[in-house]
C-alpha cells in the first residue's frame, strides 16, 4: 500500500493541488522552474489524502487563501536530486502503464505484481504512476469515496456495505473493508484503483467473418435485423426478450460483427463461468479468425481481444471501454438485482456504448426497443402452466400424509418422464423418499448437496429413472427431451416467476417432442405464478400473431 | 519568546480560523454539513417520509442510542449548541428535499408557559432558528399553548390525545391561509401533539408538513406509549 502526500503549486490558472507517492518524485513532474511545489500533509493512505485534497482546496479559496499560500510558500520543497531511474525512462514506463491499464480499473498491487514480473522496479513504477496521474494519462481513485454527510462508497464496486476493521497495511484501526465485492479480493479504504478509459473507435479495424453453420429461424432473424436497426439508431439500451430455448444468443452475432466492423470494442457478459467457455467456444466457431478474450475466475486478467466473453464479476474490472455490452441471462443470479453488478456494467460501457439485455423473464421497467422471440426453432408454442390449487402437507407432515391425488395422479402417466421441482433441500429429500416408497416408477434425487447428483442427472437423461426430484439447481442450463415438468409448493416464496418460467422452459425443447405438461402445484395463486403464467401467455400470444407458429391448433 | 509564539499562533489562528469542529462532539473536525463522521454514523441518519392520521412528515434519525442522549442533554441540560448542529443537519436535509420545495412558513411546535419559563428556551423554537440560517424560509409564532399540558411522556395514547384537546390556538391576525406550513420539533413519538397542531393549520386553511429531529419506532403506533 502506498501512501500520499499532498502538494502544492503556483500554476498559469492559479493555486493548483496534487498528491504524490514520494516528495523526490516531485522532480519528474516536470514542474517549469519557479513553481516550486509545497509538500503541505505527511504521508496518508488514499481515501484520507483525498479527503484532505477536498479540505486543502477549500483552504485555498480567495485573497485567504492566497495570503497562506505566500506564508507556506517560505516552506517550499527544495530541489532534490532526481532519483535512478526517472527523467525519460518515468515517461517510457507511463507508456507502458496506460497500455497495461486501457479500458481496465484495476488496484495498483495488480498492477505492481504485472509490472514486477516485467522487471520494473517498485521506485521507478511509483515515480510513473505520480507522473501519469499528474498529466492526467492515468486515472486514480482512493479505495472509498466520502459523501458530505459521511456516507462512504466503495469505488471498485459501487457499494456502501463496508466495515471498519484494523488494518495492518495502512495501520489504522478504523480502515473500511467493502463486504460486497470481497469475491475479487480484499478492497480497503487504503487501496488505490488506477484506470485508463478504452482506446474509443479503432477506425480501420478489420471486418470479422461471420459463418454460422444453421440457419437462423424466422423470429431469430427478424430479431438480428431489429439488433441491427437499434444499433445504426444508437438508441442506448435495448431488451430482447425471448422464450425459453428459442435461441438468444446467436441473435447477436450479427450484431457483434457490426459493431466489430465499426472499430468498437464488444463485451459479453454472462453470471456463470461454464457457460463463459460454452460461449467462447460458439464464438470461435461463428468469427474464425477473431481474438476472443475469455475472462472468469483464475483466468490471465490481460487477455486480448477485441471480443471480450466475462462473467458479471469480472466486468467490474473494465473501465469505459466497450461500445456494445451484451448481458446474457439478465435476469439470473448473480446479476438479477445486483447493484453492483449493474454499476460495473455501466462503467465498461464506453461514453456513448450501448447495452442489449437478454432474458426470458423480464423484470422492472423496459427500454423503448425490446425485441421479442416468442417461440422456438420448432414452430410449437410454449407449453401453458396448469396451476393446480391444492393443499399440500408441510415437509414435515409429508412422509406420513404422503401427496394429494392431484399431485401424484399426473405422475403415473406412463407417457410422460417429469422433472419434479421442490423449494428446498429438505423438501427435496421428504417427496424423494414419498415417491421412492409408493410409487412403481424408478424415482431419482439431484440437489446442490448431494455429491453424485451428475449421476442422477445422466440417468434421467438416458431413460433410466422416470421422475427426478431436485430443486431450482437444474433450472436452467439443462435439456432433456420428452418430460414434463411439476413444480411442488410452487406458492413458495423462493420460487419467483423468473425461476417458474424457467422450470417450464424445460419442456417441449426438441423437435422430436416439442410439447409436454406443465404443472404448477400450490395451497394458493400467489403473484409470482400469476406473473409467470402471463409471460408465458403473452409470448405465445406475440407469436401467433406474428404468424411464427407452425401448429398453431395445437395451443 | 514563548509570548511572542504565542502571539504569532493567535495571529495566526485569528486571520486562518481553524476548522470548525463538529457541533454535537466539539472534538473531532466538522464535514460539510457540521458534523463529524463518527457521530453522523452514531446517529444513524436515515432521512425519511412517515405519516400520521393522512399528514405527512419527515424526520431525520431514529430516537435511539447517541441520538436519544443528545436530544436528552439539548433539553434537560440546555445544549443549545446541539440544537444548532440538528438545526444546520435539518435545513440542510430539507434543501435537498424536493417535497419541501414548496414551503411558505415554518412553524416550531409552541412550548407551554410554565415549561418554557422552567426550561428556559423552546427546543422546537432553537431548531427552527438554527434550520433558517441554512434554508432561508421564514418563521411564525402565531401560535401559542393557551393552557398548561401535562409533559406527553409517560402518558398512554389515549391520555396523550386528551391532554392536548384545545391546548392549541392561532394569535389573531395569524394568516395561513393557502400558505404551506412546516411544523418543527425535536421528536415525533405517538404524533399527537403533531395532529393537533397539523389539524389546526388546516382548519385555517393551511396546508400542514412535518418535519422532526428525531423519530421513535413505530410513530403513531398504539402501543407506543408503553414503550417509552
Amino acid at each position: 500500500m502506498q501512501k500520499f502526500q499532498i502538494f502544492a503549486y503556483k500554476s498559469a490558472q492559479g493555486l493548483s493541488l496534487g498528491l504524490v507517492r514520494h516528495p523526490q518524485h516531485l522532480n519528474a513532474l516536470g514542474l517549469e522552474v519557479g513553481r516550486e511545489p509545497v509538500l503541505l500533509t505527511p504521508p496518508l493512505s488514499s481515501s484520507q489524502a483525498y479527503q484532505q485534497l477536498q479540505l486543502w482546496r477549500r483552504r485555498l479559496l480567495g485573497a485567504r487563501g492566497l495570503l497562506r499560500w505566500h506564508l507556506l510558500r517560505r516552506q517550499a520543497f527544495p530541489p532534490l536530486p532526481p532519483a535512478t531511474g526517472q527523467g525519460q525512462p518515468v515517461f517510457e514506463l507511463v507508456d507502458r502503464i496506460r497500455a497495461v491499464l486501457t479500458g481496465r480499473i484495476i488496484s495498483e498491487q495488480r498492477l505492481l505484481g504485472q509490472l514486477r514480473a516485467e522487471g520494473f522496479w517498485p521506485g521507478q513504477i511509483s515515480a510513473a504512476l505520480d507522473a501519469g496521474v499528474f498529466q492526467g494519462r492515468i486515472g486514480q481513485f482512493p479505495g472509498f469515496t466520502f459523501g458530505p454527510w459521511g456516507e462512504y462508497t466503495c469505488s471498485r464496486c459501487g457499494s456502501q456495505r463496508a466495515k471498519a476493521a484494523p488494518c495492518a497495511r495502512c495501520g489504522s484501526m478504523e480502515c473500511l473493508l467493502c463486504l460486497e465485492c470481497s469475491s475479487l479480493g480484499e478492497h480497503r479504504s487504503c487501496s488505490t484503483l488506477l484506470a485508463v478509459p478504452g482506446p474509443g473507435v479503432q477506425g480501420q479495424a478489420q471486418v470479422p467473418a461471420l459463418v454460422l453453420d444453421y440457419q437462423l429461424t424466422k423470429a431469430q432473424g427478424q430479431a438480428a435485423r431489429e439488433l441491427v436497426e437499434f444499433w445504426e439508431r444508437r438508441e442506448g439500451r435495448a431488451l430482447v426478450w425471448a422464450a425459453c430455448g428459442a435461441g438468444k444468443t446467436e441473435v447477436a452475432f450479427a450484431l457483434i460483427q457490426r459493431a466489430l466492423a465499426e472499430g468498437e470494442e464488444v463485451l459479453f457478459a454472462i453470471p456463470r463461468q461454464d457457460i463463459v467457455r460454452e460461449i467462447v467456444q460458439r464464438l470461435r466457431r461463428a468469427f474464425p479468425g477473431l481474438e476472443i478474450a475469455a475472462h472468469y475466475g483464475g483466468q490471465p486478467w490481460l487477455a486480448p481481444g477485441r471480443l471480450v466473453v466475462a462473467t458479471t464479476h469480472q466486468v467490474l474490472h473494465f473501465f469505459q471501454r466497450f461500445g456494445l455490452a451484451i448481458l446474457d441471462e439478465a435476469d439470473a443470479f448473480p446479476y438479477q438485482g445486483s447493484a453492483m453488478l449493474r454499476y460495473g456494467l455501466e462503467r465498461a460501457l464506453a461514453p456513448r456504448g450501448q447495452l442489449v439485455e437478454m432474458t426470458a423473464t423480464p423484470r422492472g421497467p423496459r427500454p423503448r426497443r425490446v425485441i421479442t422471440i416468442p417461440a422456438r426453432h420448432h414452430g410449437f408454442p410454449l407449453p401453458e402452466p396448469e396451476i393446480i390449487v391444492d393443499k399440500l402437507p408441510t415437509p414435515e407432515e409429508l412422509f406420513s400424509a404422503g401427496l394429494p391425488w392431484s399431485a401424484v395422479g399426473p405422475l403415473q402417466d406412463p407417457l410422460w418422464r417429469w422433472l419434479v421441482f421442490a423449494p428446498t433441500i429438505a423438501a427435496c429429500e421428504v417427496i424423494y423418499k414419498v415417491l421412492a416408497q409408493r410409487q412403481s416408477r424408478p424415482v431419482g434425487l439431484c440437489h446442490s448437496r448431494l455429491e453424485g447428483r451428475l449421476g442422477a442427472v445422466e440417468e434421467f437423461r438416458q431413460g433410466r429413472l422416470d421422475l427426478l426430484v431436485t430443486t431450482t439447481v437444474l433450472e436452467r442450463g439443462v435439456n432433456f427431451p420428452g418430460i414434463g415438468v411439476m413444480v411442488l409448493y410452487a406458492d413458495h416464496p423462493l420460487f419467483s416467476a423468473s425461476t417458474l418460467v424457467q422450470m417450464a422452459g424445460r419442456v417441449g425443447r426438441t423437435a422430436q417432442a416439442p410439447t409436454g405438461p406443465v404443472i404448477f402445484v400450490a395451497s394458493k395463486l400467489s403473484p409470482a405464478l400469476r406473473e409467470a403464467r402471463e409471460l408465458i401467455g403473452e409470448l405465445n400470444r406475440q407469436a401467433r400473431e406474428r404468424g411464427l407458429l407452425k401448429n398453431a391448433e395445437v395451443s | 519568546m514563548q509570548r511572542f509564539r504565542k502571539w504569532l499562533q493567535a495571529l495566526e489562528e485569528l486571520v486562518f480560523p481553524p476548522e470548525e469542529p463538529c457541533g454535537l462532539c466539539r472534538e473531532r473536525p466538522a464535514l460539510e454539513v457540521g458534523a463529524c463522521r463518527p457521530c453522523l454514523q452514531g446517529l444513524n441518519i436515515t432521512w425519511e417520509k412517515g405519516q400520521v392520521h393522512g399528514y405527512t412528515f419527515f424526520s431525520l434519525f431514529p430516537y435511539q442510542g447517541l441520538g436519544r442522549s443528545l436530544i436528552h442533554s439539548m433539553k434537560f441540560q440546555g445544549r443549545l449548541d446541539i440544537a444548532a448542529a440538528f438545526g444546520r443537519l435539518l435545513g440542510l436535509a430539507c434543501r435537498e428535499e424536493p417535497e419541501l420545495a414548496g414551503v411558505d412558513l415554518l412553524v416550531p411546535v409552541p412550548l407551554a408557559p410554565l415549561r418554557l419559563q422552567e426550561r428556559g428556551f423552546n427546543q422546537a423554537g432553537v431548531l427552527a432558528d438554527n434550520i433558517t440560517r441554512v434554508w432561508k424560509r421564514p418563521l411564525s409564532h402565531q401560535v401559542v399553548r393557551v393552557r398548561e399540558t401535562r409533559p406527553q411522556s409517560g402518558l398512554s395514547l389515549q391520555e396523550r390525545r386528551r391532554n392536548l384537546r384545545r391546548a392549541f390556538a392561532l394569535l389573531p391576525g395569524a394568516a395561513f391561509q393557502g400558505k404551506s406550513c412546516l411544523i418543527v420539533d425535536d421528536v415525533i413519538t405517538s404524533g399527537q401533539t403533531f395532529y393537533a397542531l397539523a389539524k389546526l393549520i388546516e382548519q385555517h386553511g393551511g396546508r400542514p408538513l412535518g418535519l422532526f429531529a428525531a423519530r421513535t419506532e413505530a410513530v403513531g403506533g398504539e402501543g407506543i406509549a408503553e414503550k417509552l
